[in-house]
């Protein structure tokens, strides 16, 4: 049976790992600081996915950025999606043959639909995400772009169905609102995704504080995985606390065993 | 155990970095491979690969991979593993973007996933899955039926005539997950994105 999955959102801007909240960004340390402060075993071995995502404002510097997410991927033997600033094909190959499976697009979906077609024909639709950051703000869900400082100007509600039709094969949903508050999930705007418009899997992102919230998503028919970004809520073993909770109560997650993957490293040097 | 020297096939299809750490973290010796000079002397070869059949397709033979990759198969008995993509490759044919021939080393056809079939559940098939098999072989030794791999695809193969060492997995549809025959192997899933339950599997491939 296909389970559902938790992932864990890097967010990085020039150089620097990211807490984010409402999208204005505080910084939090570089690489090292995170590798000191967080062992990357204990978030890699507890969650289902990662997501490594670019949101420097202005320009992006890519190479460095890639450099970081080579050096990220080799403690995770889960999927790895990155995405932030891809404008070509180019930025997805880039990407896509540096330690990333999969990659978000996000203002590209309103700017330039095409890229999708262009990066599908080659790595297949199952490689893109369709990222949608939105708010609920004068009554109703609107959509922006470009680090949540552009507003989509047409009615989310109408527009769905032609942003659906692209080729991209899951969508990401975050909250502008409730990013980085730890004060539970927007299930509302699952309403506007129901199964007869879309079949595509869905990631629900933004306001995922603790376990309860975990619970809350995990339950939801709607929802197929949920991303929580917050470097703070999950320090330490807070990740494997809150998987070991999931699985105790039988919560519909992936299994497998931590301790083997520590006994596999180095197996095969004998051998060399 | 003889040594262990893996030609991971570079045919300008996709990621192939965690296919690279994972080996890494085993500390399996390998090798990129997009010239099939260097097949040469290999142990195992492995194919993986993410996106279109047909292009897929096309690189291997333009980088004239093919009839090498036929000769260390076929004719030496080399172990190969096709991942993914890669293990669709090694069937007969797909009709992903109109009919493609494979390499044929299995007699397997790769057909996409339909609605009506998965009841209406979502395409792409993307997430952990648990596979199930009756009987423990040498490639699933150590992991139990029902175990959860990750998978990430719109096409799936068909069983064709397997009779054992193969695993399914079901998504409205039976289809096939993992299976091995002599010196060929293949996962739908990825193991290489499969936590521990994957790299026991790649572990499985390289022992054999």
């Amino acid at each position: 049976m296909l389970k559902k999955r938790i992932i864990f959102t890097f967010l990085y801007s020039d150089g620097v790992f990211v807490q984010s909240r409402n999208f204005s960004l505080q910084k939090v340390g570089d690489i090292n600081w995170l590798k000191k402060n967080y062992n990357f075993n204990d978030i890699s071995r507890y969650i289902d996915e990662l997501i490594i995502l670019n949101v420097s404002r202005g320009k992006k510097n890519f190479d460095k950025f890639i450099q970081d997410v080579k050096i990220i991927s080799k403690f995770f033997f889960i999927p790895i999606t990155v995405g932030g600033g891809i404008k070509s094909l180019k930025d997805a190959q880039n990407i896509l043959s540096n330690g990333a499976d999969k990659i978000i697009i996000n203002s590209e979906i309103f700017s330039n639909p095409k890229l999708l077609d262009k990066i599908s024909k080659v790595y297949g639709e199952q490689s893109i995400i369709g990222g949608l950051d939105f708010k609920f703000t004068e009554n109703q869900y609107k959509i922006y772009v470009n680090n949540g400082t552009v507003e989509i100007k047409k009615n989310l509600r109408k527009n769905i169905k032609s942003v659906l039709s692209l080729p991209f094969g899951e969508l990401f949903l975050n909250s502008i609102n409730l990013d980085g508050t730890g004060m539970g999930l927007d299930f509302n705007i699952l309403n506007l995704f129901d199964k007869k418009k879309s079949n595509k899997p869905i990631i629900l992102s933004g306001g995922c504080g603790n376990v309860v919230h975990f619970k809350e998503a995990l339950i939801h028919p709607r929802i197929d995985a949920i991303a929580t970004a917050n470097l703070f809520n999950f320090i330490g073993d807070g990740l494997k606390k809150a998987r070991e909770e999931l699985l105790n109560q039988n919560f519909l997650l992936p299994r497998w065993d931590a301790k083997l993957t520590e006994k596999m490293k180095m197996k095969f040097n004998k051998f060399k | 155990m003889k040594k262990i020297n893996v030609a991971i096939l570079d045919y300008k299809m996709g990621n192939i970095a965690s296919l690279k750490n994972s080996l890494n973290y085993l500390s399996a010796k390998f090798e990129i491979v997009n010239n099939p000079k260097n097949l040469k002397n290999k142990t195992h070869i492995i194919l993986p690969g993410v996106g279109s059949y047909k292009l897929a397709m096309k690189n291997i033979r333009s980088l004239k991979i093919e009839e090498s990759l036929k000769y260390y198969v076929k004719e030496k008995k080399i172990n190969i593993l096709g991942i993914c993509l890669g293990m669709q490759l090694i069937g007969k044919s797909s009709t992903e973007n109109g009919y493609t021939k494979g390499l044929g080393f299995i007699d397997c056809v790769v057909r996409p996933f339909n609605k009506k079939e998965v009841k209406n559940q979502k395409i792409p098939h993307v997430g952990f899955n648990s596979i199930n098999f009756n009987k423990e072989n040498k490639f699933l030794k150590g992991i139990k039926s029902n175990s959860d791999f990750y998978f990430d695809h719109s096409f799936r193969m068909t069983q064709g005539n397997l009779s054992e060492n193969f695993a399914l997995c079901n998504y409205g549809v039976d289809f096939l997950a993992a299976f091995n025959i002599n010196n060929i192997f293949g996962t739908q899933f990825h193991p290489e994105k499969s936590q521990s339950n994957g790299l026991r599997v790649l572990s499985n491939f390289l022992k054999s």
